[in-house]
């Protein structure tokens, strides 16, 4: 029994001596335990079922061996019971406590060695059986103790009760748990036994105080460096695991591919005195960079200012340099916070989304709130003693004591002093104690009125004195003023600010102007609308506004200047004055030259040419109407084709979608882009195209589902009612389709012109056209009523003429009839002019061919064989005479692609050809029916039947497209008898993978126009892939072509340089550039030497206090020196060689940007470490000579700075300066540097000319020398 | 991604030890556990009771115990030689599952092959140039292949063809290329010079990793895609974090050989990397230290795949699922050579277990299948062998006596495969001649 053994085991160990802190546990234990048993017994159904098993009857493990003698040992010896019962109790109970699972097999073994499960069974089976041994259990932990604890006592004494309820052994939380014996008298050796006896127990009770553990430390954090992941040594690789996340991992940086809100672009200032203006806190804050807002935050109850503000920055300009909002922010922070604005300490804290703001205002505006309260509380219980004397006050009719006296009343009554105390200080308006007098404001208060109306009683009818105020109030109760104030000038009664309080303010004035206060007569002044003086001042945004306006137009205005100066300077510089008067008079000439032509001969020929009646024969000759006739219908012409012609047209059985050059196609109106995506969708080749196509209506996107199942169903009906829409006709109607392609391209009414017009419009005009339904006669209804439903474009020519000859011209019906009758009759004017104008019999049968084929193609009924065996015939005929020429052509063609070919794909290129040959004789009757090739008959010389498209690529499909027929092919396989056929295996399979290839990589079906290829670089590997050409040194030359870091520098560099040699212009404008950058240097030098003064300060400051630490400090201070005053710079991959570095903010000429750090060794060493680095394939020197024999090293041990690049036009220079005795090199700005900008110097490398090792320059500069050394 | 036991070359290397002092054979550091004896198996002053296994080999041939044994050599004949491929072949790798062979060529198409018989079971075309490398996802349906048409394009395994999007991006050739083991992430490397982290979904560029100034000759991912190695023909070999992007390590040998090919161990704790100084070294990349160098192929050329493999005291071994199996299992490094050979070394010892001699020309690819002990390769000479573990037999070790009792244990050679196993099912459909042509192991003595 593996649990017995695990029992034992605890119990050995817990019941060894000394564990008296165990023994003290005990105590408290059996409360805890019966918790945890509890607790466990539902949870763990393991632990009860084995409980139940193993206590089938509980008195049986009492007589197992071990079980026995604790039990004897419980009864007897109760020294021993000490030990063991309260051992077993509290291993019991942390082993509870602690875990569920370890609990389950101390389950287990206290079950078996029988002292334990009394309790820890006693939900597994009934309480009653077990209430005894408990009570027994429990009794016998009290008696270990010594402490009759009341609890158990009872708890002993009741077991029915404790049977009903659940025993509570843990007192209550704070209740004591029990004591614990500080100091027993008996156990005092120094006692005598008297003293023994009457001492007593000192004792301390515990379990009152609630204990919360404190977690326990991280023993990982212990080891040295764990957090930074270097916790492991090299002479001790330990099994620490290493970390790289996240303990060390910078943050992420935001920059601009970051999402979500930027840095912190803002600050919250507090503490500062809420007086304080704006213009104060924005002077403070902008040396940290330009002040976009101040937001002072007022009480939104009080007004008042509470004295915290959030201050926005902007990206701008401060010294001349920019200086982002984001740095402005952090750089308030750091260096504003804890810093003092007039004599309060100010807090600065940069705040991101303006949330701490909030919440500091929400906190200072409840604070006011609380404070507001707690005074009104008070005032209140004032108040109530203060008002009630008052009152009888006002009704009395004698003026009170305190009522100013008029000019008559001066002498009759000497002025009493106003009565001291509570009435005085009670005056509920009046709560500044200093007395009337200070009622009198001092500054003029109609300065502040502003925009409320107010009525102002100047002193000179009532004399000014702040005891009246009261008394006014009173006198003017009646109306709803505001506040009553006053001034040196007089008294003013403030309104509210809206339409009431204007009217009251007149009422007021009409009932009270001249009326009585006392002695006086109030000579009143009203004013409706505010002071009339005032003038609403800006807004600070608009201050701001105009203060950039302003300082933009001056700075435009010194630009300007400055331009033309250089203007001026420049002219002075290579005018010729006389030159100049030439020039001037020479363009004054032609201007003038040129209105004579305009006006006087230009103008009257245009008009001429203009005249209508000039027009007439050539008018008639195309058959034009009148221009008054056709005036006002073009438009509505247009759009009605544009609407009306079918969406989709029907095509040959057997053509591509795509494979026909634009003139063949037929018409398609829908525009280019939707109907491409419509024929890539509905491309069936399956499609019976005799059936007739569901009509797609123009509202049909925003249509139900139900409606289509509608359609489903009532296909026939509907398409009737549809035909009336523009879209939806019948296709089986005779010459219902729109004219061949060669009559609608030839029609005025361009095609694509209307095609072009965005579909929302054209949807718009379809929309009013089914409003615009016309009504027709009676009449004509009669007579044309089988037309009339159907749209003019869609009927047959006689019917159309039928239609024009019937109907009345100013219908518009008609009017649309007679522009496709005209259409119709344009388009076979046309075919007449450049096809068929030929001998009338030949005309004759051409015509009908082609109506012949018309109608096939149109109707794609049934074939009519018999037609079709004479248009083959007919064809045959015209094909022979045309022969010669498609030899020609063909030959000509065959030359041209195995010109094109033989460079890259000799042997594929027959191979084309052969799988043509092939596939073509079985298709070749098809082609034949190639729906795309008209046929018609020539009299006077022979034309080609197929215009070849030359721009066709010759690959399968280009081949397919040019090999027509029979014929075709024959000339093909005549051209190539001479290239032996190469082994495709299956030919179809071999093609068609050529088809899928080409389509995966251009995403076309059919001939193309351009080569599918590789798109950019491409230079072909010579054994076929990158890894079968093993590895090559790959010259910086080439990688420039496709590194695209590279070809960008490339391009902006080529685009600059266009731009110079193209427009001369814009030298001035890098004159203008120029000059600024000169002001604004100007302005950064200045404030340069400034941060130096700053800076030098700083340093003294520092060798102080740091002198009297230690002597250290001194070395400590020059690092810092350099340090300090480095400039941002980041680096990155450069256009000139390997990695360059970038400025990452302007900095000005002549700063100091980075120091060049590395190992310095003597020039021996350096040789040395220059050839092993050679060795080595180390592409790049950073050795830099400082002094003669001093190296610095910068390869292994270095800064940044080693990854600026040379430039024979630098925009730094390295200086090798003294720091404290020591050559330091230091980098510097030759030119002010914006953003960004890579940073270079002269490397200054002796000249090597002639030499074979000279190390090309690739900085791109103007005058770049070609070499480094 | 080819080798399914992911901790192969584990052993216990307390018992190991243990062992070998009662046989008296002296102890055997394996480089994957015990990094104490790690340090000492590179470097030169290396404990003289550690040392070479050149030594170790006559004393291990006295006392043996079959069992426990290294085996000191391998013996893989040639199994197969699949040929259609009409230009070099530029890698080759078994699918993760070990049924297909895909290799791809600078002929422009992927060819995918059963493994067990060598037919064809596919030719992929569809790349514009040549193929240089490809990659399996892990669930052996889709195939990546990066061209020098500068695409890496996605296939069906099943059916064949391509999947409409390919990635588009890289400025130069695709030079390398590694599934993630969760398949939903492609890094590539690129002759730009640039390492592109795809999301396959989307096909897009998750994440560009511009950190290296050549081609980008290896890529791969760590056994649970948090890490990315890449390497370059400028030299350093960089550890990514596919989370962040973060370089966490740069692996720079002192000579600056351009890297060719870098792979992490199955493990994930090293990364094997070849350079063009013609060694092939096994580098601690979180100590940033090489522990393993190993030598003897001829590489100054091509860019070279390596693989890891395990073998195991008897090649018939079952692998998995056996309790003890893994403490008979050794790693292998199998790498190609410029010369035609492959090599194949003990992880920790150095030693070379084998020299396949067979190709003509450049090997470029090899991989190791993890489910039969097979190994495949490819080379310039535009064929793939597939080769096949036997015993070793006395003739077949060249001199080298040290198994000659082997020889009786061991079993005839299996038939040679009939002719018309592979040659009826590998017929593709378009009858190039694509065959694979089995060869008996009795041949290749």
């Amino acid at each position: 029994m593996s649990h017995s053994g695990g029992g034992l085991e605890t119990l050995r160990r817990s019941a060894s001596p000394g564990t008296l802190k165990r023994k003290r546990e005990g105590a408290s234990s059996p409360s805890t335990f019966t918790k945890a048993t509890k607790l466990t017994s539902t949870t763990s159904s393991t632990a009860s079922r084995l409980g139940a098993n193993a206590t089938g009857d509980p008195r049986k493990h009492y007589r197992s061996p071990d079980s026995d003698e604790a039990l004897h040992s419980d009864a007897g010896d109760t020294l021993h019971g000490v030990g063991s019962a309260s051992s077993h109790a509290s291993t019991a109970s942390t082993v509870f406590s602690s875990s569920s699972q370890a609990l389950a097999q101390n389950h287990k073994s206290s079950l078996l060695n029988g002292l334990t499960p009394l309790t820890s069974i006693s939900d597994s089976s009934p309480p009653k059986q077990r209430s005894p041994s408990h009570a027994h259990f429990s009794s016998e932990m009290t008696t270990v103790n010594g402490d009759a604890h009341a609890l158990t006592a009872d708890y002993t004494l009741e077991p029915p009760i404790a049977k009903k309820e659940r025993p509570q052994m843990l007192p209550p939380p704070g209740k004591a748990k029990g004591y614990r014996v500080v100091w027993d008298p008996e156990l005092d050796g120094k006692l005598s036994k008297d003293e023994r006896k009457r001492a007593t127990l000192r004792k301390r009770e515990f379990g009152t105080e609630t204990y919360e553990p404190d977690p326990p430390p991280d023993p990982r954090l212990a080891i040295p460096g764990y957090m930074s992941g270097q916790c492991r040594t090299k002479d001790r690789p330990s099994k620490a695991i290493w970390r790289p996340a996240p303990y060390n991992l910078p943050p992420y940086k935001i920059d601009r591919y970051s999402v979500g809100p930027g840095e912190a672009q803002q600050v919250v200032v507090m503490g500062f005195d809420p007086f304080l203006t704006d213009a104060t806190l924005r002077h403070n804050f902008s040396t940290y960079g330009s002040v976009a807002s101040v937001q002072h935050k007022t009480d939104p109850d009080t007004g008042s200012f509470l004295g915290i503000a959030l201050i926005k920055f902007r990206d701008g300009f401060r010294d001349g340099i920019e200086c982002s909002a984001v740095e402005a922010a952090k750089r308030a922070e750091t260096e504003f916070n804890g810093s003092r604005i007039g004599t309060h300490t100010i807090r600065v804290e940069v705040d991101r989304e303006g949330r701490k703001f909030k919440r500091h205002f929400e906190s200072a505006l409840k604070k006011a709130r609380d404070e507001r309260v707690k005074q009104r509380r008070a005032s209140i219980v004032t108040a109530p003693v203060s008002k009630e004397p008052t009152r009888p006050i006002k009704d009395s009719p004698a003026p009170p004591l305190n009522a100013p006296k008029g000019p008559s009343g001066k002498s009759a009554a000497p002025a009493v002093k106003p009565p001291e105390g509570p009435r005085a200080a009670a005056a509920p308006l009046a709560p500044k104690p200093g007395g009337p007098s200070s009622l009198i404001e001092a500054e003029p208060i109609l300065s502040k009125i502003k925009r409320k109306p107010y009525i102002h009683i100047p002193h000179a009818s009532v004399p000014v004195l702040g005891t009246t105020i009261p008394h006014l109030k009173k006198r003017l109760k009646a109306y709803d003023w505001r506040e009553i104030r006053l001034d040196k000038t007089g008294y003013y009664a403030v309104f509210e600010d809206s339409k009431r309080g204007e009217d009251e303010t007149q009422r007021c004035f009409d009932e009270c102007n001249m009326a009585a206060l006392f002695t006086y007569k109030m000579g009143m002044e009203c004013q409706k609308y505010g002071n009339p003086d005032y003038e609403r001042s800006p807004s600070p945004e608009r201050v701001m506004a105009e203060k950039q306006t302003r300082e933009t137009l001056e700075r435009l205005k010194l630009e300007d200047e400055q331009d033309m100066e250089i203007e001026k300077k420049n002219r002075a510089a290579n005018l010729d004055p006389v030159l100049g008067a030439l020039e001037q008079l020479r363009m004054e000439l032609r201007d003038r030259i040129m209105g004579d032509i305009k006006t006087r001969v230009a103008i009257p020929i245009f008009n001429d040419s203009l005249d209508p009646a000039k027009h007439q024969a050539k008018r008639r000759k195309l058959g034009l109407p009148d221009p008054s006739d056709n005036e006002n219908k073009g438009a509505s012409l247009l759009f009605n084709k544009a609407g009306d012609t079918p969406p989709h047209t029907p095509r040959g059985r057997h053509g591509y979608p795509l494979s026909h050059s634009k003139p063949l196609r037929p018409h398609d109106p829908r525009g280019r882009k939707g109907e491409r995506e419509r024929e890539r969708v509905s491309e069936n080749a399956f499609v019976d195209e005799r059936r007739r196509r569901p009509a797609p209506g123009p509202s049909r996107h925003v249509r139900g589902l139900h409606f289509k199942l509608q359609q489903m169903f009532d296909d026939e009906e509907g398409s009737d009612d549809e035909g009336r829409t523009s879209i939806g006709r019948d296709t089986e109607d005779q010459e219902s389709r729109p004219l061949s392609r060669a009559s609608r391209n030839s029609t005025p009414f361009d095609a694509e012109s209307v095609t072009d017009t965005p579909k929302h419009k054209r949807r718009k005009v379809a929309d009013w056209e089914d409003d615009d339904k016309e009504v027709f006669d009676p009449f004509h209804k009669q007579l044309l009523g089988h037309l009339l439903h159907k749209e003019p474009e869609d009927l047959a020519t006689r019917e159309l003429e039928q239609v024009v000859n019937t109907l009345p011209r100013t219908s518009k019906y008609a009017t649309r009839a007679r522009t496709e009758l005209f259409i119709r009759q344009r388009s076979k004017a046309d075919d007449d002019l450049f096809n068929v104008r030929s001998e009338s019999k030949n005309e004759y049968v051409a015509s009908f061919i082609k109506d012949v084929e018309m109608a096939d193609r149109e109707q794609q009924a049934t074939p009519t064989t018999e037609i079709d065996a004479k248009a083959v015939k007919d064809k045959a005929k015209r094909k022979r005479k045309t022969k010669k020429q498609i030899l020609e052509e063909q030959e000509a063609l065959k030359a041209e692609a195995k010109e094109a070919r033989a460079a890259s794909k000799p042997i594929a290129q027959e191979t084309v050809t052969q799988i043509e040959e092939k596939a073509l004789e079985l298709e070749a009757v098809e082609e034949l029916a190639h729906a795309d090739v008209g046929w018609a008959f020539t009299h006077d010389k022979p034309r080609r039947t197929v215009e070849d498209d030359r721009r066709l690529i010759l690959d399968v499909d280009g081949w397919q497209e040019i090999i027509k027929d029979n014929e075709d092919l024959a000339f093909a396989r005549r051209a190539l008898i001479n290239e032996a056929p190469y082994d495709l295996g299956d030919a179809k399979l071999w093609a068609w993978k050529q088809k899928e290839i080409k389509n995966l990589n251009s995403g076309n079906l059919g001939p193309g126009q351009s080569e599918t290829g590789i798109e950019g670089y491409y230079v072909a590997n010579a054994t076929g892939s990158a890894r079968t050409e093993g590895v090559k040194k790959i010259l910086n030359e080439e990688k420039s072509k496709y590194l695209p870091h590279r070809i960008k520098v490339q391009r902006a560099r080529e685009e600059l340089q266009a731009q110079v040699t193209a427009n001369p212009a814009a030298a001035v404008e890098a004159a203008k550039i120029a000059a600024a950058e000169k002001i604004a240097s100007t302005a950064t030098s200045r404030s340069n030497r400034v941060n130096n003064r700053r800076l030098v300060n700083d340093i003294n400051l520092q060798k102080q206090t740091m002198a009297t630490v230690n002597s250290d400090a001194d070395i400590a201070i020059r690092f810092n020196q350099l340090k300090k005053r480095r400039k941002l710079v980041k680096f990155d991959r450069s256009a000139i060689h390997g990695w360059g570095l970038y400025a990452e903010e302007n900095i000005a000429q002549n700063e100091m940007i980075i120091e060049y750090v590395g190992e310095k060794v003597r020039q021996k060493v350096a040789d040395l470490r220059e050839i092993k680095y050679e060795k080595q394939g180390v592409g790049s020197s950073y050795l830099f000579r400082m002094l003669d024999d001093e190296i610095v090293d910068a390869t292994k041990k270095g800064g940044i700075a080693r990854f600026i690049n040379h430039s024979c036009d630098p925009v730094c220079t390295a200086k090798i300066i003294k720091v404290e005795g020591t050559p330091r090199i230091v980098i510097y700005a030759l030119k002010d540097i914006g953003k960004n900008d890579e940073l270079t110097y002269d490397y200054k490398f002796e000249r090597e000319y002639g030499s074979t090792d000279r190390i090309p320059c690739l900085c791109g500069s103007a005058n770049c020398k070609g070499f480094l050394n | 991604m080819s080798i399914s036991t992911p901790d192969a070359p584990r052993r216990s290397p307390k018992r190991k030890r243990s062992e070998s002092e009662d046989t008296g054979v002296p102890p055997q550091y394996d480089g994957a556990e015990d990094s104490a004896a790690l340090q000492y198996a590179y470097d030169e002053e290396m404990p003289s009771e550690l040392q070479s296994p050149e030594e170790q080999e006559q004393e291990g041939a006295v006392a043996k115990k079959p069992r426990l044994e290294r085996p000191r050599e391998l013996n893989y004949v040639p199994h197969m030689t699949l040929r259609g491929h009409k230009r070099g072949v530029a890698a080759v790798k078994y699918s993760p599952d070990g049924k297909w062979i895909a290799s791809c060529s600078a002929d422009a198409t992927i060819k995918v092959w059963d493994a067990t018989t060598g037919a064809l079971a596919h030719t992929l075309e569809g790349h514009l140039a040549g193929i240089s490398t490809l990659a399996w996802s892990p669930d052996s349906l889709v195939l990546a292949s990066g061209s020098d048409d500068k695409l890496i394009r996605l296939w069906n395994i099943s059916t064949g063809k391509c999947l409409p999007s390919p990635l588009v991006g890289h400025h130069n050739y695709v030079y390398s290329l590694a599934f993630s083991p969760k398949g939903n992430m492609i890094v590539s490397g690129s002759y730009d010079e640039a390492v592109f982290l795809w999301d396959v979904r989307t096909a897009r560029v998750m994440r560009s990793l511009p950190a290296h100034s050549d081609p980008v000759s290896g890529v791969d991912f760590v056994r649970d895609g948090t890490l990315i190695a890449s390497c370059s023909s400028d030299g350093l070999i960089r550890i990514w974090d596919t989370g962040t992007g973060q370089c966490l390590k740069t692996l720079v040998h002192e000579d600056n050989a351009p890297v060719t090919s870098v792979r992490f161990s199955p493990n994930g704790k090293f990364v094997l990397a070849c350079t063009l100084d013609s060694c092939v070294r096994l580098w601690d990349y979180v100590d940033g230290r090489v522990v393993k160098t190993y030598q003897g192929h001829r590489n100054e050329k091509y860019s070279i795949g390596t693989a890891f493999g395990v073998y195991a005291a008897e090649q018939n071994e079952v692998r998995n699922g056996d309790e003890d199996s893994e403490e008979d299992q050794w790693a292998f490094a199998a790498c190609g050579s410029d010369d035609g050979r492959v090599l194949l070394w003990d992880v920790s010892s150095k030693e070379v277990l084998q020299e396949i001699q067979g190709h003509e020309g450049a090997v470029l690819g090899v991989d190791v299948s993890g489910q039969t002990q097979q190994l495949v390769t490819c080379g310039l000479d535009r064929t793939i062998r597939v080769w096949k573990r036997r015993p070793v037999v006395s003739a077949t070790t060249n001199g080298n006596g040290v198994h000659v009792e082997d020889a009786a244990d061991v079993p005839p050679p299996p038939p040679p495969p009939l002719d018309d196993g592979p040659s009826a099912t590998g017929t593709p459909a378009n009858g190039t001649p694509a065959v694979g042509t089995p060869i008996a192991s009795a041949e290749e003595s």
